[in-house]
């Protein structure tokens, strides 16, 4: 068995329409992947069991998620952490309100050192839904095709 | 100015407002008001703006075994909890009985959620007080081995969840008479040795809050828990009062709940023998000390926790006393779980007409739901009355009593910093959880 080069991590809720975008890319082309590529999908887990998995990752880790960038519905961005500002809200830490950068804020803040990078896609819609909009499945293989690539880039650049 | 003062005059003249406004870290809305005018305290009140959210409602029409895992989303941390009750509650409705098996999943279940709750509750909610910070992250920063530790016992307390329930949140694997699918047997024997290894990591855990200093208030009131004969009762028992000793069944919960509105409430308020009453982890503690594990009344006497406290603010010891209990609970009862192969059970039941109720202990106090079902077996009424909504009324009356004690030795910026800790040490769940709260002056 290969050693595990890259951590990739879907994270978002299914029942909450684009929220679901990460968990549908990855459960649809982890079959493609190479076994240096550890896939985990975090749908049930709050924000401390995240820091956990985190603080347990002993690799670089791509998450791919929906996230509010600014851009059209549907279109899509790889970045690295150092790239953008996450929005954290340290003072008001309940479990409801502590996201994901906080729990990554908190695991960094115990130790955690590995690079992070996003593949991320605008949603065009969060309603309570287990449907992800049409424009974006319509988009999967653009999707699929951009994240293979990037994660092929990062694998050479890590061996 | 209200003609109606809450104190006698005090030695200072201190003209203090507290607004405390939207409290955050609380699921929905809270605000606490203070108005204290030349030394006295004019005006203090615990305000709920919560929106009802007619749960109740949502489960009429519903089979019956639909009705758990529909109010299971009652609440995301408590969700277990919810469900153990709905569960019972409709066995209770339909006379449906449960195996031996049955009853050890379900304890196991329960208190992996007391694992889970009470960890996340004092090491990343109340503790950061205690320490002086305002928010994890220092406390991470300055105590990073214990923050790990406490991570450690979350993760296992949800694994814990997870391989019993099939799910961390909302488990769907717990029905009426039985379990969907069971749990693996080697699943439970990795988590019994892990459940061992963390003995380790919680002395050090209590070591850390031994040496806390905390809040020198107490105002003695009716603690109310379940109580059963054999055990430190968590998942069933009846309904026991510090005040009259006695005990009543489950069924009788409406003449223990007594609910009643005040105008700055949404939620509901309660009382029973007195004005108002506590539940949760100090009012178990209080009323069952003697059935808790050896190892955890050590504990709670490391702790200087000593039975019965008045010490609202002690819950928070209480609650680390549980942890310790629930582990080594926890322990026995999978032992016990895994000397026989575990058997698949028949999970068919014969609906029919009825009512019933069922009472269950909750990390924040009793839990109360009941339903009814028509001669079709379809759900025509239900009902559910969470521990908050019963502690509520007895933290406002903490409050009412904390303020002109420490008004002449608290200057503002003190009085809503522990108004915060007092709300907090509760660990209301208004819908869910609470830590700190954004203050403003008025």
């Amino acid at each position: 068995m290969s050693k595990t080069l890259i951590t990739l991590v879907a994270i978002g809720n299914q029942n909450v329409a684009d929220d679901g975008i990460g968990l549908y890319l990855l459960e649809t082309i982890q079959d493609k992947l190479s076994d240096d590529i550890d896939v985990r999908f975090w749908k049930n887990k709050d924000a401390l069991s995240i820091t956990a998995e985190l603080l347990e990752i002993k690799t670089p880790i791509v998450i791919v998620d929906c996230a509010d960038m600014g851009l059209k519905g549907g279109e899509f961005r790889w970045f690295e952490q150092s790239e953008c500002q996450l929005a954290q809200q340290t003072d008001i830490i309940s479990t409801h309100s502590f996201g994901f950068s906080d729990a990554l804020a908190l695991a960094e803040t115990l130790g955690f050192k590995q690079a992070v990078f996003f593949f991320a896609i605008q949603p065009m819609q969060l309603e309570v839904k287990n449907e992800i909009s049409p424009f974006l499945v319509a988009n999967k293989t653009e999707y699929e095709k951009s994240l293979l690539t990037q994660l092929e880039k990062l694998k050479n650049k890590l061996s | 100015m209200s003609t109606n003062s809450l104190s006698k005059p005090s030695i200072t003249k201190k003209n203090i407002r507290i607004k405390i406004d939207h409290v955050t870290r609380l699921e929905g809305h809270g605000s606490i008001l203070i108005n204290v005018e030349q030394g006295r305290v004019e005006n203090l009140k615990l305000e709920i703006v919560e929106a009802n959210r007619f749960f109740e409602n949502l489960v009429k029409g519903v089979p019956p075994h639909d009705v758990p895992q529909t109010v299971s989303r009652i609440c995301g941390i408590c969700c277990v909890g919810h469900q153990l009750a709905a569960i019972k509650a409709v066995e209770n409705a339909l006379s449906l009985s449960i195996s031996p098996q049955t009853r050890l999943l379900r304890s196991l279940l329960n208190e992996s959620q007391f694992l889970q709750s009470h960890a996340l509750h004092l090491y990343f909610l109340a503790i950061p007080d205690y320490v002086g910070v305002k928010s994890i992250l220092p406390l991470a920063s300055s105590h990073p081995e214990l923050i790990k530790k406490a991570l450690k016992l979350k993760k296992l307390a949800n694994d814990f969840t997870t391989v019993l329930g099939g799910r961390a949140l909302h488990p769907m694997m717990p029905t009426l008479i039985g379990w969907r699918k069971l749990p693996e047997k080697s699943q439970l024997y990795a988590l019994l040795e892990r459940l061992h290894e963390s003995l380790s990591d919680l002395d050090q855990m209590v070591d850390f809050i031994e040496k806390f200093s905390w809040p020198d208030y107490e105002r003695e009131t009716e603690y109310v828990s379940l109580k059963h004969p054999d055990e430190y009762a968590l998942y069933e028992g009846e309904i026991y009062s510090s005040d009259t000793k006695k005990t009543l069944p489950e069924s009788a919960y409406r003449q223990v709940t007594n609910e009643f509105t005040v105008a700055h409430s949404t939620s509901k308020w309660s009382r029973w023998n007195r004005d108002s009453y506590m539940v949760g982890a100090l009012a178990r503690v209080n009323n069952n000390f003697t059935q808790l594990y050896p190892q955890a009344q050590e504990v709670a006497n490391t702790l200087d926790l000593k039975v019965p406290c008045y010490n609202p603010y002690k819950n928070n010891l209480a609650q680390m006393v549980e942890i310790i209990h629930c582990t080594h609970h926890c322990i026995d009862t999978l032992k016990q779980l895994l000397e026989n192969d575990l058997q698949k059970e028949d999970i068919n039941y014969t609906s029919r007409s009825g009512i019933g109720c069922s009472a269950i202990e909750v990390p924040r106090g009793i839990l109360f739901h009941e339903y009814g079902f028509d001669e079709k077996g379809i759900c025509n009424h239900a009902d559910a009355v969470i521990p908050t909504s019963q502690n509520i009324n007895n933290i406002e009356q903490d409050m009412k009593g904390f303020v002109p004690q420490m008004l002449p030795v608290m200057d503002k910026d003190e009085l809503a910093s522990h108004m915060e800790m007092l709300l907090r040490a509760y660990d209301p769940c208004i819908s869910c959880s609470v830590h700190m709260l954004d203050v403003k002056f008025v």
